[in-house]
């Protein structure tokens, strides 16, 4: 792949690479941000190369979640716990009026909290498959796990959120 | 894939979606950040004309695995013609090495053993005379009157 095409496709991939590196560092902004630049820097220094052996959004996912966990190990004793208000979404503009977007930004926040509840795995599947729109099959080349973990996975994962949801409503 | 009933959970995580993308990086800024970070730990990625450096040429997989596959193949081949080169020179020398002093290469069958009995060692050797002591200094030899 020509530099000039990896530059394109990692471009048209950035605001899902971004989305899944968050998912990867427990919505910390910022070390999502670290740990795409270091993932990039990879791809384009060749540490990382895509052998072509799975679709180039699986590969630069693979590729993110490793990093995040190399950025994890080192960052462990320094590790900041930022909890993600969205503070900006309040502010956005948006075609919402002021209390949907509210709600919109709660219903953000209480699934980002519902996630950190769960294990890695389940909090890895439900992302790939339901933000990132990835089948299981493809989800478990990311993770690299057996595509039966990963089922497994996924239904724990959906039953342990439904859970943890409804918890938050019925204290709500 | 997501069920039917799973649809709210899909919602949710497009919302989340949606909220995430008011917070993502520019990507310029970051790939420049990148190319910075490569110049600076001496990275070998020569410019291109869009910014991103051209990396060099790799080998591409099948040819290196073709090219392993032909050395050992050579590999093997000259370690076979060694291997028969040196057991025909190994017989010739023997055989040369027997022309030049049979003594040497004085030929013993392996069943040789089997003909050996018990005592046939007096049929081949002769008693010797010459080792006793009294004979070869007759001055040591006990006197009559000693006797």
């Amino acid at each position: 792949m020509k530099p000039s095409q990896l530059e394109a496709q990692l471009e048209r991939l950035h605001p899902e690479s971004f989305g899944w590196a968050l998912s990867c560092c427990g919505n910390d902004e910022t070390e999502a941000e670290d740990v795409l630049q270091t993932t990039y820097l990879k791809i384009v220094t060749g540490k990382a190369s895509f052998g072509g052996r799975s679709s180039f959004k699986t590969w630069v996912f693979g590729v993110i979640r490793r990093t995040a966990q190399e950025v994890s190990r080192r960052r462990q004793a320094e590790r900041r716990r930022t909890i993600h208000l969205v503070p900006d979404e309040l502010g956005a503009p948006s075609h919402d009026d002021p209390d949907r977007a509210l709600d919109r930004a709660e219903a953000a926040r209480s699934l980002t909290e519902a996630m950190k509840r769960l294990s890695d795995r389940q909090r890895e599947i439900l992302h790939l498959v339901f933000y990132q729109d990835m089948t299981i099959s493809e989800a478990a080349g990311v993770m690299g796990v057996s595509i039966g973990s990963a089922r497994t996975h996924y239904e724990r994962g959906k039953s342990r959120l439904r859970e943890i949801l409804g918890e938050d409503e019925n204290v709500a | 894939m997501p069920d039917r009933e799973d649809r709210d959970l899909r919602r949710l995580f497009q919302n989340l979606q949606d909220q995430d993308r008011h917070h993502v990086p520019d990507f310029q800024a970051m790939m420049a950040r990148v190319r910075e970070e490569a110049a600076a730990s001496g990275a070998e990625i020569p410019e291109t004309q869009n910014g991103i450096r051209r990396l060099p040429r790799r080998i591409p997989r099948k040819l290196a695995w073709g090219g392993s596959l032909l050395a050992a193949a050579a590999a093997a081949f000259l370690l076979l013609v060694q291997t028969g080169g040196t057991s025909d020179s190994e017989f010739v020398q023997v055989v040369q090495s027997f022309t030049s002093d049979p003594a040497a290469g004085a030929w013993k069958s392996p069943t040789d053993g089997l003909l050996d009995l018990p005592g046939s060692e007096i049929l081949s050797t002769v008693p010797s005379i010459g080792g006793s002591p009294w004979l070869s200094d007759p001055g040591s030899a006990p006197r009559r009157n000693e006797l």
